[in-house]
């Protein structure tokens, strides 16, 4: 599913704001952590664990881990352990030079007056993300549309659908169109050059398809912790340097950019299902991934309209959730 | 040698920086978690006649996990000068007032996803991120918090939820606004959305 994403969050996906059950993503981030912990944050240089110098972007391999579980060792995924190393340095240097600013701004005698502006350099926390907007007209409208869709179509929709449908099926739903997206991750880790990650999404597939019953359950996950890792064309674009563009507020499919939307076309290319046109027809198509979309939205209702009446103007909060957000896989 | 281990005491003495006697900052944000989960839990404030007294709860807990000042100056950034004491005072409870309405109904909803404290990453001598994973059951959602020490305990100024903070959310929004908008423009905005709620 998340493949797709790029563009075809509903507006909903947005509620990433909220501290609650939303998200479908696949991050791990229990390896990543155990790594940025660990072994590495407490480094105070830019330095890896062979002491060789780094700077934000560097790829960095890493050795294998302790881990016990079965196949753990084998299967770490190590994108994510490499890049939440990254992100813990950018994170320590960034704060600690603005840091280190204000600290000095607070021992003058107006501890905040001056404060301000070193929140504005600071690159982490104070970094706005920003996007270029030029169509602003177009989104808004989109917006609007998406939102009144949301509530007299969507989300109607969904409850009903909810309402008929356990959860443990739907559960098992979700599994299923994830491990559709499967060669879709597969792809675009190699494209990242995160072999390892690439090895896991092919054994999740086999395993999950095989052993998984096409997919309904995810063994993988459960009976060897192999997690996936989320990447899409979009990732991969900008994992080659290629900026968003502008940003693009689509009907229905939701916030995108320029950039995501060629990585949600560039997607579909390793999508089972564009292969399968001989068996289904294009309104099959279009109703999975209808059912794919409801069924991931049943699992978080009432995060948008937690977003939308945490926001000032949502269109500007959904916007700066979408980059952000974007910007933080990115980095994974 | 002594004289070594004397000099090597003084300068340690002198250079432990405060925050090692202020606790680690995991253990505030956990304590704080848990005392919000104990509070979600109990059952003697279950049910709609309780909610009141639920919610009171939740708000004081709030004022003791978060830094709201800190929250405050980072979202306005370098518009923060902009505003007079006053209306810095105003800003805080309103944008206090703001979260706290759009996140009571959410968090006074919580069911039973367990909450992994993964690992914490000093970002600089004051602050700290504490991450965590709230597990549901189709996904893990990575929420990390910033913390700041702050009078001997460390106080939460962000939220990260998957990749997007809360603070620097509201600053495109705020700086929007204050693009071509006076700040007394933005607290009027806040006030009608407070009493709206």
């Amino acid at each position: 599913m998340s493949t797709l994403r790029g563009v075809s969050h509903d507006v909903v996906f947005m509620c990433l704001l909220l501290q609650t059950l939303c998200a479908n993503l696949y991050i791990s981030p229990a390896g990543a952590s155990e790594h940025a912990g660990g072994q590495f944050c407490f480094v105070p240089d830019r330095l890896d664990n062979r002491g060789e110098h780094l700077s934000p972007g560097d790829f960095v391999p890493l050795e294998s881990s302790d881990r016990t579980q079965i196949f753990g060792s084998l299967l770490q995924n190590e994108g994510v352990s490499a890049d939440g190393l990254l992100i813990a340095l950018e994170e320590t240097t960034a704060n600690g030079a603005a840091e280190k600013v204000n600290q000095k701004a607070a021992d003058g005698e107006m501890p905040t007056e001056d404060a301000g502006d070193e929140y504005e350099e600071d690159t982490e926390n104070g970094q706005l993300l920003t996007i270029a907007d030029p169509l602003s007209g177009w989104n808004r409208a989109m917006f609007y549309f998406n939102d009144k869709f949301y509530f007299w179509v969507a989300k109607p929709v969904t409850q009903a659908y909810s309402a008929v449908v356990p959860e443990d099926f739907r559960i098992a739903f979700k599994n299923f169109h994830d491990n559709l997206y499967s060669p879709v991750r597969l792809v675009n880790n190699l494209l990242q050059l995160k072999f390892k990650a690439a090895g896991n999404e092919l054994i999740r597939f086999v395993m999950n398809t095989v052993l998984g019953a096409f997919g309904l359950a995810d063994p993988a996950k459960e009976a060897f912790g192999i997690e996936a890792q989320d990447e899409d064309f979009g990732q991969t674009l900008a994992f080659y340097g290629v900026g968003h563009g502008f940003y693009l507020v689509w009907p229905v499919l939701g916030p995108s950019s320029a950039r995501d939307t060629v990585g949600f076309v560039g997607d579909l290319l390793a999508y089972p299902l564009t292969y399968a046109r001989n068996e289904i027809d294009t309104e099959e198509v279009l109703l999975i991934y209808a059912h794919e979309k409801i069924n991931a939205l049943s699992f978080r209702i009432g995060d948008y309209e937690a977003l939308k009446k945490a926001a000032i103007d949502p269109y500007v909060a959904v916007r700066d959730a979408y980059v952000q957000h974007r910007a933080a896989k990115v980095k994974n | 040698m002594r004289k070594h281990i004397a000099l090597v005491t003084l300068l340690f003495c002198v250079w432990v920086p405060a925050h090692v006697f202020a606790g680690m900052p995991t253990d505030d944000v956990r304590n704080c978690v848990n005392e919000a989960l104990d509070i979600l839990r109990d059952p003697a404030l279950k049910g709609d006649a309780k909610k009141q007294e639920k919610e009171a709860k939740i708000r004081s807990l709030s004022a003791k996990m978060f830094d709201f000042q800190e929250l405050s100056k980072r979202t306005l950034g370098r518009h923060w000068k902009t505003l007079s004491p006053d209306q810095r005072q105003e800003f805080m409870s309103l944008y206090r007032r703001i979260l706290e309405d759009a996140y009571m109904e959410k968090i006074v909803a919580y069911t039973d996803e367990e909450i992994v404290f993964d690992n914490e990453i000093p970002l600089s001598e004051k602050t700290a991120e504490v991450r965590t994973t709230v597990r549901t059951k189709t996904a893990d959602v990575p929420i990390h918090y910033r913390v700041i020490q702050s009078g001997g305990t460390w106080k939460v100024y962000d939220v990260v939820i998957e990749g997007v903070s809360l603070i620097n959310n509201y600053r495109s929004q705020f700086r929007e606004i204050l693009s071509d908008k006076t700040p007394e423009d933005l607290l009027e905005v806040m006030r009608k959305k407070v009493g709206k709620a």
